[in-house]
């Protein structure tokens, strides 16, 4: 038998629950307006062909620039004699050496392109695992929210049954206090309404 | 919102509406349940193929990349060469066989020097970068493992709360029992002494 009493669930509060919506409202704004910017991130992280031929076509386009006025330099140098030994020779090894820079900025532009993506990920995995860990510490706040109301109904519990029984203990110990006065109102019962309360005591002795 | 209507393609998606809180009506507990269960959906269905892909890209060796490398390099030399020759044929100039062998050698080795090159090259920095996101990765991992033990803590320290509470409650209720029956005893003896 218990009579403890108090709610089965403990409503919330309007504060409570104007805190509540006013966080569910901002949650559903992140929704609809940052998460469609990160897919757009994500999906980012990973070059088009397009993007990647333009980069590439840009490197290509640089060193090709430099190689050119290498050769112009060396022809300007050559006082008339570009296509004659040495200068034809020095303009051979600036072709030679433009095949190779330009083959290392395209190579160095797919690098770039993987190094990019990787970085991308690397922040997008810490992102996610941001919001996994908010959502553990949200979990944990959910859990301390829930033993929280469960030891403070408890506590009103005991605290309704304390004062039950304090009210019962009273009426004891002021009756056991008071035998004397009891015997005086048996009296005035028996004289009143005619019963023998006073008799049924004498019997038992 | 305006601004990421502007900003985002046709073909970006949006959030599901599963993601999307219900707020009417609900207490608290409820939606910060939704919330969580939102939160845990969107790590699942968007964060973690990319961290499996990450995960994956560490794992690779670096020879794809420096085979593509050298054959770049290979198709650039080779656009050089052509380039070269058309540039000598414009202007009315031919080499005499002992240019043609000797930049043919030079060629030669510049090619072979260059390709080892920037395929040793492409695979230390492939291995550099698979370092460099590794170490990130252990470095998420740790923080991970970090909130399990915090969030395992808090549960452990509100479950001995409760139980300690719901002791005290149990104690007490029996105490109040007792002492009422002893009260309820004594008031009725006192009624017929």
């Amino acid at each position: 038998m218990s009579l403890g009493g108090g709610p089965k669930k403990i409503e919330p509060t309007e504060q409570e629950r104007a805190l509540a919506e006013s966080a569910a409202k901002r949650h559903n704004e992140h929704q609809e307006v940052f998460v469609p910017l990160e897919d757009s991130f994500i999906a980012s992280l990973t070059a088009s062909k397009g993007e990647m031929e333009e980069n590439r076509g840009a490197a290509v386009s640089d060193v090709s620039q430099a190689l050119k006025g290498n050769d112009a330099g060396i022809a300007a140098a050559s006082r008339g004699q570009a296509g004659q030994g040495k200068s034809v020779m020095a303009r051979g090894m600036n072709s030679i050496s433009g095949g190779t820079a330009r083959g290392e900025a395209v190579a160095g532009v797919n690098l770039a392109e993987r190094s990019r993506k990787m970085k991308g990920l690397q922040k997008m995995s810490a992102f996610g695992r941001g919001l996994q860990d908010m959502s553990n510490v949200s979990m944990a706040d959910a859990a301390r929210t829930a033993s929280g109301a469960a030891i403070n109904k408890l506590n009103v519990d005991v605290q309704k049954q304390n004062s039950k029984f304090a009210a019962v203990g009273t009426l004891a110990g002021t009756a056991l206090g008071n035998i004397g006065s009891m015997d005086s109102l048996k009296g005035q019962l028996d004289n009143k309404f005619g019963t023998n309360f006073q008799g049924l005591k004498e019997e038992k002795q | 919102m305006a601004f990421a209507e502007d900003f985002l393609k046709p073909e970006d998606t949006g959030p599901t509406k599963s993601n999307l809180i219900d707020y009417a009506g609900n207490d608290p507990q409820d939606m910060q349940a939704q919330v969580i269960r939102a939160q845990d959906r969107d790590y699942e269905e968007r964060f973690a193929p990319l961290e499996k892909e990450l995960i994956g890209m560490t794992k690779e060796s670096g020879n794809k990349q420096a085979n593509r490398a050298a054959k770049t390099l290979g198709q650039q030399n080779k656009i050089s060469r052509q380039a070269f020759k058309r540039d000598l044929s414009r202007t009315g100039v031919a080499l005499n066989q002992r240019q043609k062998a000797s930049l043919s050698k030079a060629r030669g080795l510049d090619a072979a020097r260059n390709q080892a090159n920037v395929e040793n090259l492409t695979r230390r920095r492939v291995k550099d970068e698979n370092m460099q996101s590794t170490a990130s990765l252990i470095g998420i991992g740790r923080n991970v493992q970090q909130g399990v033990n915090r969030d395992l803590s808090t549960a452990s320290s509100l479950q001995a709360g409760r139980e300690a509470a719901n002791a005290n409650a149990k104690a007490a209720d029996s105490a109040q029992k007792s002492q009422m029956a002893a009260s309820v005893a004594g008031l009725a003896l006192a009624f017929f002494l």
